[in-house]
């Protein structure tokens, strides 16, 4: 693999480490598995680029579409604290309005950026703050910066008294109830923070990549549950900081690991492959742990 | 001081299978009383206990602790002045949180939750002198899951974290019934200990005669939903399991003769 192949798989990896974030905050955290992410990576992408292709500031625009993607999540928690819909019912709700609502927002179902300034433009040459790299080391470092402040960001938060209720809201929420906690609260709160960093991993995506399409949403609640259970194995551990890095370093080994596999040649696959070979190592991940403790065993 | 004027609670109200769970139950206990309650099963118990923490909307009369109306308050709004220890010994903790998230988490029931660190390092001391009381040994364990610790253990450390806030009532529901015999001795032997040393009111639901007798200093009964019996003082200190058993056995009998006229 080349060096700039490398580069390209550890940027990716960070931008869905954000991604694996907000999934590890709803499916872990809290316990509710979001499909919403399917819809909110995309918003995030076109509301960025829809904004900066306005001649918006780009960081304006980055912040916009984070907003953007915790009102998606917004949506879907009201749809299930308050309306009792089922929550994987409710975030498909979401997800499919979503679909309709990001073809609105770029005016079509994509828009390209390539020529326009993004938050990435004043690290890269010519910007004011560029340092003497190649922009293929540049775009990492930068995502890298923004990962890192995120998992400190949401470590943080989930060690802190609010934190605390939160989780304990995902793990038992009649025990939550009883010790004072406002459960409804807590999800809607949760489900704003996991859409708004998977929204803000969508702008980086568009900016990193130079358009946003209203279909690079499809499989991302995969994609981010991968790296979240693929960190889990590679750093066990119960500590707050430990598991939310977790789902940061899964992000970017997941993509290491697919890019070394599209390399081998003998193995024949294509990038759109990536889905399938996704779901297959999902599965199994998924289905190992129960082998393990004999769950299928004590059939006859 | 809580004050219960003519709760009911019916269940699928409306239908055919409409249930009186709870009907018109007055009842005041006065600040610092044990109550015990006992009952057979389906009696009310546990929906008299769950209707005062919140968890099931009375369909009738109000709940008022400290003369304040808490009747519409959801069970999150009511838990700065109820506290409460569930059945099941797995219901009251969080099993993926240490044993100090636990205690911080309960240690902040009634207050507001911020941005600080939910387990400060100055906390750890008093959560270790808190737990060290129990006698269980699990002032060392302060940051295992307390997911690892046994039933019995999570169950005292759910009853220390019931006490750990200032509490107006706590509610414990048949709270030892889910233990070894052993183990449930310890449980008791700690609730009385912990509502003495607080100077508790307490409602604690329980299955044997003998721990609604030795606990407390008041003793209801409960039958279809109603009061039916209710001893303090002397009269209590007179009555024994046997008088509570032929208590029982009167209105089995009473509600059988019931049947039996309403067939014949």
């Amino acid at each position: 693999m080349s060096l700039i192949a490398f580069l390209g798989a550890v940027e990716i990896g960070l931008i869905f480490g954000l991604v694996s974030l907000g999934v590890f905050l709803s499916f872990r955290v809290l316990s509710f598995p979001d499909l919403t992410v399917d819809g909110s990576f995309p918003l995030g992408a076109a509301v960025a680029a829809a904004l900066i292709v306005g001649g918006v500031p780009p960081l304006v625009a980055t912040g916009v579409a984070v907003v953007a993607g915790a009102a998606a999540g917004l949506v879907t928690a009201i749809l299930n604290v308050r309306f009792g819909i089922l929550h994987l019912l409710a975030s498909i709700l979401t997800m499919i309005a979503l679909y309709s609502i990001n073809i609105r927002v770029m005016g079509g179902p994509n828009v390209a950026i390539l020529q326009e300034a993004t938050v990435l433009t004043p690290f890269l040459t010519g910007g004011a703050w560029a340092p003497d790299w190649p922009a293929y080391v540049v775009r990492p470092a930068f995502l890298a910066v923004v990962a890192a402040l995120a998992v400190v960001g949401v470590a943080a938060y989930l060690a802190s008294q609010l934190g605390l209720a939160m989780r304990a809201t995902g793990a038992n929420p009649r025990m939550a109830r009883a010790q004072g906690i406002r459960t409804g609260r807590q999800i809607l709160a949760g489900m704003a923070l996991s859409n708004a960093l998977v929204a803000l991993g969508g702008a980086l995506f568009a900016q990193a990549g130079g358009f946003a399409d209203a279909t690079s949403g499809a499989g991302t609640i995969i994609v981010g549950l991968a790296a979240v259970i693929l960190g889990e194995t590679l750093m066990p551990g119960r500590r707050v900081w430990v598991m939310v890095a977790a789902a940061v370093v899964g992000s970017v080994v997941y993509r290491i690991a697919v890019q070394f596999a599209l390399d081998i040649d003998g193995l024949g696959l294509q990038a759109s492959d990536l889905n399938l070979v996704t779901a297959v190592l999902v599965g199994a991940a998924l289905i190992l742990p129960g082998l393990g403790r004999g769950r299928l065993r004590l059939r006859p | 001081m809580i004050r219960l004027d003519g709760v009911a609670v019916h269940f699928g109200q409306g239908t055919a299978n409409e249930t009186r769970a709870l009907s018109a139950v007055d009842l005041a206990i006065a600040g610092g009383e044990f109550v015990t309650v006992i009952g057979s099963n389906g009696a009310g118990k546990s929906t008299l206990l769950n209707a005062i923490a919140g968890d099931v909307p009375v369909t009738g009369g109000t709940i008022a602790i400290d003369a304040r109306d808490v009747t519409r308050w959801s069970p999150a709004r009511r838990a700065d002045r109820v506290s409460r220890v569930f059945q099941d010994p797995l219901a009251g903790t969080c099993a993926e949180l240490t044993v100090a998230e636990n205690l911080a988490l309960a240690a902040r029931r009634g207050c507001g939750r911020g941005l600080r660190l939910a387990v400060a390092r100055r906390d750890r001391p008093g959560y270790a002198a808190a737990l060290e009381r129990l006698g269980l040994g699990l002032e060392d364990r302060l940051d295992e899951p307390i997911g690892r610790l046994s039933g019995g253990q999570r169950q005292a450390v759910a009853l220390l974290m019931a006490t750990l806030a200032p509490t107006r009532l706590l509610l414990l529901d048949e709270h030892v019934a889910a233990l070894d015999p052993r183990t449930a001795a310890l449980v008791l032997d700690l609730t009385r200990r912990l509502v003495a040393e607080g100077g508790l009111t307490a409602l604690m639901v329980t299955h044997a005669m003998r721990h609604a007798l030795d606990c407390g200093d008041r003793t209801i009964m409960l039958h279809e939903g109603r009061v039916i019996l209710d001893i303090a003082g002397e009269a209590r200190r007179r009555t024994s399991v046997d008088d509570l058993v032929a208590r029982f056995a009167d209105v089995r009998g009473e509600a059988l003769s019931e049947d039996r006229l309403l067939l014949g």
